[in-house]
């Protein structure tokens, strides 16, 4: 049996489509659902859903043996996990954001739930800066001046342009990622194949 | 599984905690220098804590060893200390358990390498494991003709084991290469198995030097099916080690019931030469930390046998230890029990593990005064008290007292107590 990992969440409806799609249905209620884990014997998996930071955890430590989770969080929490697939799927913006023209060379003070990838980006530019390490709603750092700007995801910036606030810089776009603990991928190759080409070809269809 | 290594004719050897760190950087990666733990000698040179024992084990077998004959079969098991990287969730302390043969260039070698390792696991008490076997020559063949940026890039890729960047990667180079190399470049690290995967090896080497690999890849798995395990390996033709060192045949282990992989190793022909003599060299380590994590609770050996003596029974108890030792049974021998367990008022219980048999062992010796053993247990009838002298001198014939340690071990359980 294969164990999946699912990060609850924004990504949660999209991954439950595009599993339904590969042949891999998944209940209609999985977000409200309270359960943590979901059997689906038929098919011979269990699905484990996961606070998203905490899907590499599970995957790396083999507790799943696969997991959905999107590249920020993965690149963040640097898991030693194989990544085999991109999913499409959850699609969004990292970028630097803030007051309309402050400028981002001489910011001190930056806000994120992203730490290593904020820093990775200003020691690149040359910048030492602090980084405030916060949990959720980002935005509310520079408006009340604990940050001269933030770094974090942006889907339609909405959030953003009702706060006066606007990208300053785009520093990519992330999207899901099917990844694979290490042991399963080689142990359980059969079962991993099938299910990554099962989602390839799904993934691949929305692509084009 | 030290002496399953020994028992296949290596030779164990220690080296220092401490290295050059220049020594040490002949066989490192770029990411590894930085995590080295170093520190100056008194002359101001710059040594390292070893991170690794292969680089160490060169240098002994290249300098000290240089007289002897070849093939060295040397092993190991050694602590070795590497600063977090952040990425794998690695302890600092890491102890290495390996094996090094020297001045063999074959595909038997490599074989033997890793039949030993398995012999190795197998001895600890592991049965669900596999290795995965690369060829970093493979790897190396395909990408040669490709522009060096380009590479790079795939090589860090497959190290980091991201199909996605490795994709995304050569879906750049749609213009620049041929189809067909592109078509075989991106199925190349997803291609995984046994006999099968070498066929489907030979079907994208297209340049000479990975059909000789693929020739490496058949002549191993031969020689494992000679060695009876070729059921515990599989082809894994994308696996990239991070150590620069590698030249041919690499290999990772698993064990079913550990989500990290236990052991690394591989063919490393070139980094003798960096100290200044030429051999071919292949060698694997094995995580103990993991494989003991990997074995779970039935890791520790037999709980141990605990034997508690009075006032006149130290002498009859202390030579029951030896006994028991001796017959390889892991024994305590110690003054009056813990309250707890058995206390100073109570009749020496038996309190097997799991068993929940209570005999009663020797009676206690200490309120009453009195200096007799009473037998209570029926398996006992040969009467242990005739042993005693009223010295405390074990007086009984060597056919009584081999018969009482019989005794005692089949009713004291591991982990249980009794006293006397």
């Amino acid at each position: 049996m294969l164990t999946i990992a699912l990060a609850k969440g924004r990504i949660l409806d999209a991954t439950a489509l595009i599993l339904a799609n590969a042949g891999y249905p998944v209940p209609a209620d999985l977000g409200e659902s309270r359960r943590l884990v979901l059997e689906d014997g038929r098919r011979d998996v269990r699905y484990l859903l996961a606070k998203p930071v905490d899907v590499p955890a599970y995957v790396e430590h083999g507790a799943a043996d696969l997991g959905i989770v999107g590249k920020d969080v993965l690149y963040e929490k640097q898991a030693d996990v194989h990544e085999l697939l991109d999913l499409g799927i959850g699609v969004c913006r990292l970028v630097v954001a803030g007051w309309p023209h402050t400028d981002v060379g001489a910011v001190k003070r930056v806000a994120t739930k992203y730490p290593r990838f904020t820093t990775d980006y200003f020691r690149r530019l040359g910048r030492q800066i602090e980084v405030i390490d916060l949990q959720g709603s980002v935005e509310l750092a520079p408006l009340i001046g604990l940050a001269d700007c933030i770094v974090d995801l942006v889907e339609t910036g909405r959030t953003l342009a009702e706060n006066g606030l606007g990208t300053l810089v785009e520093l990519g776009t992330v999207s899901a990622r099917l990844v694979a603990n290490r042991r399963s991928y080689q142990l359980r190759a059969t079962e991993v194949d099938a299910f990554v080409e099962a989602l390839r070809q799904r993934a691949g269809g929305a692509a084009s | 599984m030290i002496r399953e290594f020994e028992q296949w004719g290596y030779q164990s050897v220690e080296t220092p905690l401490f290295e050059y760190a220049e020594t040490i950087a002949r066989g490192l990666h770029r990411d590894e220098d930085e995590r080295l733990f170093r520190l100056f000698d008194r002359e101001g040179r710059t040594i390292a804590l070893r991170p690794e024992m292969t680089t160490p084990v060169a240098r002994v077998a290249t300098t000290l060893l240089a007289a002897e004959t070849l093939p060295l079969r040397i092993c190991y098991c050694a602590k070795t200390y590497s600063g977090r990287s952040g990425r794998a969730q690695e302890p600092v302390e890491v102890t290495q358990a390996g094996v090094e043969l020297i001045g063999d260039s074959g595909p038997d070698a490599d074989a033997e390498i890793i039949a030993l390792m398995a012999g190795g696991l197998r001895a600890v008490g592991l049965t669900e494991f596999r290795f995965a076997l690369g060829h970093m020559g493979f790897v190396q063949a395909l990408f040669s003709v490709l522009a060096p940026g380009l590479r790079t890039r795939l090589r860090r890729a497959l190290i980091a084991k991201d199909l996605v960047a490795y994709d995304a990667t050569l879906a750049g180079e749609v213009q620049s290469l041929p189809a067909d190399w592109l078509a075989s470049l991106r199925i190349m690290p997803r291609i995984r198995g046994g006999k099968d995967a070498i066929e489907q090896a030979r079907s994208i080497a297209f340049v000479e030097a990975a059909q000789r690999a693929c020739d490496e890849w058949q002549e191993l798995l031969t020689a494992l099916s000679d060695h009876g395990v070729e059921d515990v390996v599989h082809l894994d033709l994308g696996l990239c080690l991070d150590h620069e060192y590698y030249t041919g045949i690499t290999i990772e282990g698993y064990a079913d019931a550990l989500g990290q992989p236990i052991a690394f190793g591989g063919r490393y022909d070139a980094l003798l030469a960096q100290f200044g003599n030429q051999a071919a060299a292949t060698g694997c380590v094995v995580h103990v930390e993991r494989v003991l994590a990997a074995l779970g609770e039935s890791s520790c050996g037999d709980p141990v046998r605990r034997l508690y003596y009075g006032a006149n029974t130290r002498r009859l108890a202390l030579a029951v230890g030896r006994e028991l030792r001796r017959l390889e049974h892991r024994v305590a021998v110690a003054g009056v029990a813990p309250e707890s367990e058995a206390g100073a008022s109570a009749v020496g219980a038996v309190t097997g593990s799991g068993t929940g048999r209570s005999v009663a062992g020797f009676a206690p010796e200490s309120e009453t005064g009195g200096s007799t053993i009473a037998d209570a247990a029926g398996a006992m009838n040969r009467g242990p008290w005739a042993m005693l002298a009223n010295d405390g001198a074990v007086t009984a014939s060597d056919e009584d007292f081999a018969a009482l340690c019989r005794d005692i071990v089949r009713i004291l359980a591991p982990g249980g107590d009794l006293s006397c």
